[in-house]
């Protein structure tokens, strides 16, 4: 009887949560819904999949499917153990796979050179970006891993572009921290501009959360006053 | 959020409950700032520094909306929505990063992604992002 009153529930959850999902689909881009409808995952529709990504020729290793599909993967791993087991249920050879992405991944940092990755690292340095590891293998990945592979190491390789490599490292936590904290005080700025009162006494009144960050990043009011005016003469700037 | 809090340019919420939010973000300053100006327009944040406390939380409350950024230690953001958009496919997700390209833009919205949003963005871009996904 308990088993019976608790498939029940689970029934009128599952209805309930169903409903949920049609209201979201009628509300929601039909792209994004199709997309969600896709993580009910079987065995058929993972090896569907698989197979659909090596028909557009994506490379089927799992450090890329980890990328592209990680949800794939996942689904990969609890229905079959492994992605090389997935990947072998749907009758593909995943040795073969994993030879043409080496071979592919190659050709592609062939067309690198020491030369090359030192130009590039000089012509990002003018630019004046990060040239932090972190900000390069996000922002220009191929440059990290022709760097990695020409020059053994990304410190190697400033080096050998003649820039200090602690210097490139301060430079890009500093130029890190600075954007960070315009942003910051850029958005409490935006925020109390929004609130349109400048006296000190009835921010603190109305909002003394929001007042006591501001002078904790600020320093002191003046200041808040200071930043939030030449911000407004910056946007009249850009707007004119 | 509730609807007639003043000034304009507020998330639209048909109800007058309060949205809740979950902010996700390993930075505490941007946490706290974004989280605090937010609820000063009466939403309310619930917050987590990484992925693990994100979930956990996601278990255990019921939520509007998820603000996540994408480069965090340990899990990438991307994990996060994958996670989220599997156990919980009807809450919004927007996600924001300061490393944007077009391959990240593609796999977030594949992955469900109501909104990637490009690190620094204004105050009222975000207003705008929330408005959009709810």
């Amino acid at each position: 009887m308990a088993v019976k009153k608790k498939k029940t529930a689970k029934k009128a959850k599952k209805a309930v949560s169903s409903r949920k999902v049609d209201g979201a689909v009628v509300k929601s881009d039909p792209a994004v819904a199709a997309l969600k409808k896709r993580t009910k995952w079987d065995e058929s529709l993972i090896k569907k999949r698989i197979l659909a990504l090596a028909d557009r020729e994506i490379d089927l290793t799992c450090a890329n499917i980890k990328l592209v599909d990680s949800a794939l993967l996942g689904a990969a791993v609890s229905y079959f153990g492994s992605w090389k087991s997935a990947v072998l249920a749907s009758g593909l050879d995943y040795d073969e796979i994993k030879k043409a992405s080496t071979m592919k991944r190659e050709e592609k940092i062939r067309k690198w050179s020491q030369d090359k990755v030192v130009e590039e690292i000089r012509r990002i340095a003018l630019l004046e970006e990060d040239l932090s590891y972190q900000f390069i293998k996000e922002k220009h990945p191929p440059l990290a891993a022709a760097a990695s592979k020409y020059m053994g190491s990304w410190k190697d390789a400033i080096e050998k572009a003649g820039l200090d490599y602690s210097d490139v490292m301060a430079t890009g936590r500093r130029k890190r921290h600075n954007l960070k904290k315009e942003w910051r005080d850029s958005l409490l700025l935006e925020r109390l501009d929004i609130i349109g009162v400048l006296n000190e006494n009835i921010v603190r009144e109305k909002q003394p959360k929001f007042h006591r960050m501001l002078i904790d990043y600020f320093g002191d009011w003046r200041s808040v006053v200071k930043a939030l005016k030449l911000k407004r003469e910056r946007n009249d700037g850009k707007e004119t | 959020m509730t609807t007639p809090t003043p000034p304009s340019g507020k998330p639209a919420r048909s109800g007058k409950t309060p949205l809740r939010i979950l902010l996700v973000d390993d930075d505490k300053d941007i946490r706290e700032v974004l989280g605090l100006i937010i609820e000063m327009d009466g939403g309310v944040v619930e917050y987590a520094g990484n992925y693990y406390d994100a979930l956990s939380c996601m278990e255990s409350t019921k939520l509007d909306l998820v603000i996540t950024d994408y480069m965090m230690p340990r899990m990438h953001g991307l994990y996060l929505l994958d996670m989220i958009k599997d156990k919980k496919p009807d809450l919004p997700v927007i996600m924001i990063t300061a490393y944007w390209s077009e391959d990240l833009e593609a796999e977030a919205k594949r992955l469900g992604a109501n909104m990637l949003l490009r690190k620094p963005f204004e105050y009222k871009v975000l207003l705008d992002a929330i408005r959009k996904v709810l």
